[in-house]
């Protein structure tokens, strides 16, 4: 292969990726937002009058799910050019729920323009981003929810094959998770068939790994030297199967899935390379021969799982 | 290639069969599955009401489930609709607007046994319905009555725990005071959060009225031992505490706040925050509803 | 019939998935932060290892050798699905606790090891044996540690308070199921180091 060829190629996939993420960055295009603790803000696009602007009548805030539950709005200050308000109620928000403002008969410049709803949540790519993060570290697959042990004990022995492991985990992660959302979306649920769901997305992965298997040996057999025995381990992982269940469970839609296939895989190989630092060392070192192995092994990854609840309950966004 | 045809037919063989048997358990279990979460749920609501395990339930003891539906309607703009039981197991759906008025009843095909039928009844609605109007099932309460007479309310609730969500029930007797809360689903940690489902905390709301609740607030100061032998039923009994002496030491803490579990703060602020919302969003729509029954003059069941 | 006696007693405590063989780790440091938990999940593995060990068994000469990993799949699979349907239907309240770990067994790799190394090639009865053995010392394992754990952790064992305070509540967080699953094993060493004078090799880990 050419290095041009190769270049295009890379082009290519990155173009397509970049148009499948973009309705997320879309989002970050919003009406209103959150803003500290217990105010919302929203922006008119027209210097509003300051009258109107400041007559807290004109604001008639709910929860999108509860339109019948109107929150009092405690006051409201515009900025200095009159074009965004903030709405500062009683009690804190919720952040992760939705918001509708309804304005009625905005006044600009001594005329109605109109009236206007804002829809105020969270930006999608912090959603996302906070599906990552929790995979990854706060409820991390292997030190918190104590998923693929069996590959952690199995392949932490030596730095290179924690990191080979580590990335191709990840790939084999992202596709499956999304391809098991779509067979669950499009055949399991419109046909009324989820108690089929273990079998179905066991079988998925499964016949994946040997696909994969199969292509790399072929296309690119020096890949294939370096990733291909971890190929076959994978299918044993429970990761791969908990994220597609999971996802099945709590209605996620694409970019979800993808995300929280994404954290699980960087999770694991985040898992994987801190083990197998501590385990390098742990060779050069006097451990108790009753302990030696995987005995010692274990109680390494207790220590890194207290490590791992100081992340619990970390929120960025 | 022959191979691969003896490979191919076994493998469809495999599958199957293996889908043929899923099937059947599946059809087999599907029934009890249905009934023994009925049963459940029912059993939360009847504890929740002080009709749990071993005590029996006096005669005329009706429980009934009011759900209601957030209806999209392009004409007449966004309503409230709530599936309510008539007398004689008639149903109907009561229409409000958002301003509190009432915007219609429609008499429904469901029975009342139907009404916890969740599946059936969304569609019943729907039915029901001018065509291009949506409705979203939105929630559910449940209203027990005692030979005519109201007895209390048993309320469905969630909040953002510290780790994933958690389902709550609270009931609350006809004055609107907290009587229970029951934890119905929730991932807490075990050993630190998960404590949200022990009696010496979740009895800390029994008592509380809805001014009281609205002013509640969690503090971290450690739980009086006395109110501790009050709040759960086997310490109480091991001290030796009389039921009329337990009801005193209630009495005396009732207005005091929340105590946090130690170490769960979050985990406490979560479950109170979701009581108080709960029941402050319940009171508002009680109200509207009883109103908008009172000028339709519906015949309701409770 | 001695040597299945012997067969299921190999199972147990020599070759005990947990501890020697050291395969399906998960569920046992998860789901045994208390005795109750731990017994139900071992049932349903009992359950499986036997099912699919006794279906292997019947059907080994029809799976074509190609063709085998993704028919044990499809095996274990089926029989854990159908355990997943039945034991809501049993105890609801404990199968909520373990609800995600009864679905992951069909990726326990004590399970398909088995399939692979013994009921492959062994008729139907030594099958039963060698699968009722590994689902029993399965279940022997989870029992063990979820005792200690909830004995140190919460005080109780099966729900009955014992000793009426929490000693250390570390044991009940997930860095307590680590730590004893590694003095557990450590323990077994030692006692095979005092009775043969060998350390065993621990188990592949996979």
């Amino acid at each position: 292969m050419s290095v041009r060829a190769l270049h295009t190629r890379v082009f290519l996939a990155l173009a397509i990726l970049v148009l499948l993420v973009s309705p997320v960055f879309a989002d970050f295009v919003k009406d209103g937002s959150f803003g500290k603790d217990k105010s919302l803000v929203v922006d008119f696009g027209v210097p509003v009058d300051e009258a109107w602007g400041k007559d807290k009548a004109n604001y008639k805030v709910f929860e999108k799910t509860d339109p019948d539950i109107v929150l009092p709005v405690e006051s409201v200050s515009l900025d200095p050019k009159r074009l965004t308000a903030e709405l500062t109620f009683k009690d804190p928000l919720n952040r992760s729920a939705e918001y509708v403002v309804e304005v009625k008969d905005i006044m600009s410049e001594g005329k109605a323009v109109g009236s206007g709803k804002f829809l105020v949540k969270k930006a999608r790519a912090a959603v996302l981003f906070g599906i990552i993060l929790a995979a990854m570290l706060i409820n991390n697959f292997v030190f918190t929810k104590y998923l693929g042990l069996c590959i952690f004990f199995g392949v932490s022995q030596r730095k290179d094959t924690a990191i080979g492991m580590g990335i191709t985990f990840t790939i084999v992660m992202c596709l499956t998770a999304i391809m098991c959302w779509a067979l669950f979306r499009f055949v399991l649920e419109p046909l009324r068939l989820d108690f089929l769901k273990i079998i179905v997305f066991i079988g998925t992965t499964a016949i994946f790994v040997q696909a994969a298997d199969t292509i790399l040996r072929k296309v690119n057999p020096f890949l294939f030297k370096r990733l291909g025995v971890y190929l076959v381990l994978i299918v044993t992982n429970c990761i791969i199967l908990a994220v597609p269940l999971i996802n099945a469970d709590s209605s996620h839609g694409p970019f979800e899935s993808l995300s929280l296939g994404v954290g699980a895989g960087v999770g694991f190989a985040i898992a994987l390379f801190l083990m197998a630092c501590v385990r390098e060392k742990l060779e050069l070192c006097r451990v108790p021969r009753t302990f030696a192995g995987l005995p010692i092994a274990f109680v390494v990854t207790g220590l890194f799982a207290l490590a791992f609840l100081g992340f619990s309950g970390l929120s960025l966004f | 290639m022959k191979e691969i045809l003896k490979i191919t037919v076994s493998l469809t063989c495999v599958c199957i069969s293996a889908a043929l048997i899923l099937g059947a358990v599946y059809t087999q279990t599907f029934e009890p599955r249905q009934r023994i979460e009925k049963k459940e749920k029912q059993e939360i609501i009847n504890s929740l009401l002080g009709f749990g395990h071993g005590k029996e339930r006096p005669k005329d003891f009706e429980v009934y489930p009011v759900n209601r539906y957030v209806i999209e309607d392009p004409e007449a703009g966004t309503l409230i609709g709530y599936v309510v039981p008539l007398k004689e197991s008639q149903t109907a759906l009561v229409r409000i607007d958002l301003a509190g008025k009432p915007a219609g009843v429609i008499p429904l095909k469901a029975k009342h046994e139907d009404l916890l039928d969740k599946l059936l009844l969304n569609s019943m609605v729907k039915t029901a319905l001018p065509k291009n109007a949506t409705a979203t099932f939105a929630g559910t309460f449940y209203v027990a009555d005692i030979q005519g007479k109201r007895y209390g309310y048993v309320l469905e609730g969630t909040t953002q725990g510290f780790k994933t969500f958690i389902n709550m029930m609270v009931s609350l007797d006809a004055k609107l005071t907290v009587t229970g809360v029951a934890i119905v689903k929730s991932e807490e940690d075990p050993g630190l959060g998960d404590e949200i489902k022990q009696d010496f905390f979740k009895n800390q709301f029994v008592g509380k009225t809805l001014e009281m609740l609205a002013a509640l607030k969690v503090v971290k100061d450690p739980l009086p031992s006395d109110y501790l032998d009050a709040l759960v039923p086997a310490r109480a009994k091991k001290a030796g505490l009389a039921p009329d002496k337990i009801e005193e030491i209630r009495k005396k803490h009732v207005k005091d706040d929340i105590y946090a579990l130690t170490g769960a703060t979050i985990s406490s602020r979560a479950v109170t925050t979701g009581v108080q919302n709960t029941v402050s969003k319940f009171s508002k729509r009680f109200g509207i509803l009883n109103s908008a029954i009172e000028r339709k003059n519906l015949q309701i069941a409770f | 019939m001695h040597s299945n006696i012997k067969l299921f007693w190999n199972g147990v405590i020599p070759e005990n998935p947990i501890f020697r063989l050291a395969l399906s780790m998960c569920p046992a440091v998860a789901v045994t932060t208390n005795v109750k938990n731990g017994l139900m999940l071992g049932l349903a593995v009992v359950f499986v290892q036997v099912c699919s060990s006794c279906t292997v068994a019947i059907f080994r000469s029809l799976i074509h050798p190609r063709i085998r990993i993704p028919a044990y799949v499809l095996i274990i699979a089926l029989w854990v699905s159908v355990i997943d349907m039945v034991l809501p239907v049993i105890d609801i309240e404990i199968y909520k606790d373990v609800e995600l770990f009864v679905k992951l067994i069909v990726v326990f790799a004590i399970i398909i090891s088995r399939l692979e190394l013994f009921a492959s090639k062994e008729p139907l009865l030594p099958s039963f044996f060698d699968g009722a053995g590994m689902g029993v010392g399965f279940l022997f394992g989870l029992c063990l540690i979820g005792a200690i754990r909830e004995l140190s952790g919460s005080g109780t064992i099966l729900g009955h308070e014992l000793l009426g305070f929490r000693p250390l509540l570390i044991m009940i967080l997930p860095t307590g199921g680590f730590f004893v699953i590694g003095f557990i094993m450590a323990a077994f060493n030692y006692i095979e180091y005092k009775l043969t004078g060998k350390i065993p090799t621990s188990g592949g880990a996979h």
